[in-house]
């Protein structure tokens, strides 16, 4: 069962848990870079003609004759997307690649539920196959599991660009995207992502990947089926090519690290045998890091 | 080489099948991935080759190819010799003596060269037959002409080595006795050293034993087992009674050093397992020393030398010294007879001195009487009488000693006296005169007795009157002396208990002809104890270890005793005989003595472990040549095969999925 009786228990105690440890560091907390109509302070700024007298700090004029001006943050609610991968390359083996991807997803969304922010979920594999549109509130967490629970891994080839392009044609207002895949694009995943920076997207990857995937216990004579385009292959796997299968993924994983090391995007790799809670609490460890 | 069963190799066309199912593609297994596009990646770097793109797993082919091949060559049964190298009957003589116990690194001789012999049983080939005999002393055939391997291989692991000397001529004759209805004969001798002539002097004898057809005579092939081996050995040992002591006896020790370096050794003798003499000596290559040694004992036993602390001298600077290499020659017994109380009647009307010497004779049991016996039974039960002027009608069975006789009897008659008799003649040699000399002793007079039968005299006077005689006949021996005790000063002189003594150890019956020890390979006779039953027929001997035989009993004669005669002694050791129907009678009384005999290996020859320079082994002539020539192709093939068949279940399971 994807979500089982004690899942929601389980979210209530890794929303208490993310925010005793991460306290405004990932979702609504965060603190917006506007300065506004808040109400906590943030700084001061010379007063200048046409400022609205209610700001200006009487007292420091008082104390010391400087007209300044009291400047507070503006807290805004932040909007959470979620992209989950439903490409078939996600229902690999025992499709447990796949269940992970949307139990994180819906302990995410949760979460920002949670912390009174919005939260939206689209699923893609070589386009938007469905969505659930931006909802906010803690009981609206029961029509996201639903959403979830009747994706299925079915769709055609992973089309991580073609995705986010029509995610981007929504015209969504800047938030935080968080891309739950397996990032096996043959097309690549960095010119997508980069749509999302240029957008000014918080973005957070969180790849997924099978054990078998990384370590294929494969020797000798076999014809690969890909799952996602089809295509046969018959190989004769030495132990020698094995090894260079294993080389290029790590390559592969390796590659999507320095990139969101190098555009500051959080990455999060975990394999699908992983439990959804320990693998938000690395999300947010990783996030906590990437922020410092 | 050649093949047992060529038409196995037929099984190598199965290669073609192997080949086309390996050319054939079969269907593989589907296997789901996520993506393709590493494996795409990888094997767009490291394209299959196109010259062996048809065989995908090239080197499991060719182990397969291997494989099959190396069993199709064990089925076919190689050999590296050919039947025309060998003959349709052979005949192998293991050389069974004493020397092929030597030990080395590889083993005894006995061992290689009885590995050797399986091995030329085991390549016989569909026709051929092989016979094999055991050669020490004595030649045994152990099986004849057969193919059975399994039988043969039995006989020739039951073949055991014996104690005795070689006599390799007897055991060529033999076998070519056997080859002798055949025409195409080998004869294949597995011996250690024997020189080259040798060789050659028993090749002419297989020559000449096939007088008739020269041209058809057996070969002979003589495969040398083993390495040339220092060796320190007993080769001779021997111990009698002393003819001058009655409890004394001499051991004759002999060692001699088979060996190109100097050795020194320990000798122990022991009687009975109680230490009596330790010798130590030292010996320079080639050296036989011996020792005489002299001690006392009264009772028998058995006597046992062994060498001890053999310790050869270094051959070079720097190299291990040499070790002793034989056990069956470090070890030597010898049989010491007892010496038993001499039971002596004296009788006479009293003499002192005659008395007193006699009684200062040790293992002497004295009784006296002064009046001749009246009846027959009391002369019985001595094993001397000693008459002192007494003489009986009729002398009594049995050894006399007879001493200034009155009266004539059978033997002799009283034909006068002699006045003031003058030594001329003494018979120094007789061991009755051992430190005897008269010349001095004073004789007023002398009777003169004239002999009736034949007597050796051993003193003469001028008269041509002896004063000491010797008569010996079959059922008695005896010494007379006319000498009178109390008109002559011979009591008086120190000569007087001598001459008691020499004649009481003549009469004790000391043979010093008698061998304490036989020479193993030989048979031994003996004579039956004293105390055995005169029924006695058969006698079991048994060996040093514990084989029991029946002899029967030869019957005595007027000169000789009833005695036995052992077969070959083939073990050295101490074999016992005792007799068969004491012991079915006798029941519980079972007092008879074990008449035991020595045999001893004292062979100089067999002692002798090094190879003579002309005939050492050589490539073509050692044991090894024919083991290493037997060690079956076709399991080797199998050994080959059973290693591909790993490589190829190395591969196979590299290539599965886990």
């Amino acid at each position: 069962m994807l979500f089982p009786s004690d899942f929601m228990t389980r979210l209530e105690y890794l929303s208490l848990m993310s925010r005793r440890v991460f306290r405004g560091q990932l979702l609504a907390q965060r603190r917006t870079r506007e300065t506004g109509a808040g109400i906590e302070f943030a700084d001061h700024r010379e007063y200048a003609a046409g400022d609205d007298l209610r700001y200006l700090d009487w007292n420091i004029y008082a104390r010391h004759g400087d007209l300044l001006i009291r400047r507070f943050q503006e807290e805004q609610d932040l909007h959470v997307y979620l992209l989950v991968d439903c490409s078939r390359s996600m229902s690999f083996d025992d499709g447990s690649k796949f269940d992970l991807a949307r139990q994180v997803a819906a302990a995410i969304a949760y979460i920002a539920l949670a912390d009174l922010d919005c939260a939206a979920l689209f699923a893609f594999s070589a386009g938007i196959t469905s969505r659930l549109p931006l909802t906010r509130g803690r009981e609206q967490i029961l029509p996201m599991m639903r959403f979830l629970e009747n994706l299925t891994a079915s769709g055609s080839a992973t089309g991580l660009s073609q995705g986010i392009a029509e995610f981007l044609h929504l015209r969504p207002r800047p938030g935080l995207v968080l891309v739950i895949s397996d990032l096996f694009d043959p097309g690549g995943f960095e010119s997508s992502f980069d749509l999302l920076r240029f957008r000014g997207f918080d973005v957070h990857v969180i790849q997924l990947f099978h054990e078998l995937e990384a370590r294929p216990e494969l020797l000798g004579d076999a014809q690969l089926v890909d799952l996602e385009s089809g295509s046969e292959t018959r190989i004769t796997i030495t132990e020698q090519r094995l090894a260079r299968y294993q080389q290029l993924f790590d390559a592969h994983q390796a590659a999507v690290r320095n990139y969101c090391r190098r555009y500051g995007l959080g990455c999060t790799q975990s394999p699908a045998s992983t439990s959804f809670e320990s693998l938000v609490m690395t999300m947010m460890n990783s996030s906590a890091e990437t922020q410092t | 080489m050649i093949f047992g069963t060529p038409t196995a190799l037929l099984l190598g066309l199965l290669a073609l099948p192997v080949t086309l199912l390996y050319l054939l593609r079969v269907r593989t297994r589907r296997v789901p991935v996520s993506t393709d596009m590493f494996w795409t990646r990888v094997f767009e770097e490291r394209p299959p080759r196109s010259l062996w793109k048809q065989f995908r797993h090239f080197k499991s082919w060719l182990f397969q190819i291997l494989l099959l091949l190396t069993l199709t060559l064990a089925a076919a049964d190689p050999r590296w010799s050919s039947p025309a190298d060998q003959a349709t009957f052979q005949v192998i003589i293991l050389d069974t003596s004493a020397s092929m116990q030597a030990e080395d690194d590889a083993g005894s001789r006995f061992e290689i060269a009885r590995t050797g012999a399986k091995h030329v049983a085991a390549e016989l080939f569909p026709g051929q037959q092989l016979a094999v005999i055991s050669a020490d002393r004595e030649t045994q055939i152990l099986c004849g002409f057969t193919d059975h391997n399994p039988a043969l291989q039995r006989v020739i692991s039951d073949a055991t080595v014996t104690d005795s000397p070689a006599d390799l001529r007897q055991a060529v004759l033999h076998a070519a006795a056997l080859l002798r209805p055949h025409s195409d004969g080998r004869i294949l001798l597995f011996t250690d050293a024997l020189a080259r002539a040798d060789e050659q002097q028993l090749q002419q004898l297989c020559q000449r034993s096939d007088s008739d057809q020269p041209a058809t005579a057996p070969r002979l092939e003589v495969i040398r087992c083993g390495v040339s081996q220092p060796n320190l050995g007993l080769t001779a040992f021997e111990v009698r009674r002393s003819s001058a002591d009655p409890l004394g006896y001499e051991v004759l020790l002999e060692l001699t050093n088979a060996a190109d370096v100097p050795v020194s050794v320990r000798t122990e003798l022991t009687l009975d397992d109680v230490l009596i003499d330790v010798i130590t000596m030292s010996l320079d290559p080639d050296e036989s020393s011996s020792r005489v040694l002299r001690k006392l004992s009264a009772d028998g036993g058995i006597l046992k030398a062994r060498l001890t602390d053999i310790e050869f001298s270094e051959a070079a600077a720097g190299s291990d010294p040499a070790q002793d290499s034989l056990q069956a020659d470090n070890q030597a017994f010898a049989v010491l007879p007892e010496q038993p109380p001499l039971r002596v009647l004296l009788v006479s009307p009293g003499n002192l001195f005659l008395r007193q010497a006699l009684l200062a004779m040790p293992r002497v049991d004295l009784r006296e009487i002064t009046t001749l016996p009246q009846s027959q039974q009391d002369w019985s039960g001595f094993d001397l009488i000693v008459l002192h002027q007494l003489i009986p009608a009729e002398l009594p069975a049995g050894n006399l000693l007879v001493v200034d006789p009155r009266d004539d009897c059978p033997l002799w008659e009283l034909a006068g006296l002699i006045r003031q008799p003058l030594i001329v003649e003494q018979q120094s040699g007789s061991p009755l005169m051992t430190n005897i000399d008269l010349t001095d002793v004073l004789i007023p007079q002398v009777a003169r007795l004239q002999f009736l039968q034949s007597a050796e005299n051993l003193i003469l006077t001028d008269s041509d009157a002896s004063l000491l005689s010797v008569i010996q006949q079959p059922q008695r021996r005896c010494i007379v002396t006319p000498l009178s005790l109390s008109e002559s000063d011979l009591p008086m002189r120190t000569v007087f208990p001598l001459l008691i003594s020499n004649a009481l150890q003549w009469f004790s019956g000391v043979d010093i002809q008698r061998t304490s020890a036989a020479a193993t390979g030989t048979s031994a006779m003996a004579q039956l104890p004293s105390d055995w039953s005169k029924s006695t027929e058969s006698v079991t001997i048994r060996s040093p270890s514990g084989t029991e035989t029946t002899a029967v009993v030869s019957a005595g004669t007027a000169i000789s005793p009833p005695g036995i005669t052992t077969g070959l002694l083939r073990e050295r050791g101490v074999w016992s005989v005792s007799p068969v129907l004491a012991d079915k009678k006798a029941g519980s009384s079972g007092q008879t003595s074990v008449l035991r005999i020595a045999a001893n290996l004292t062979d100089r020859s067999e002692s002798d472990l090094r190879f003579p320079p002309d005939a050492e082994p050589t490539a073509d002539s050692s044991a090894t040549r024919v083991i290493s020539r037997g060690i079956p192709l076709w399991l080797l093939a199998v050994c080959f095969a059973v290693l591909l068949l790993t490589a190829e279940w190395f591969l196979y399971q590299r290539r599965l999925i886990m």
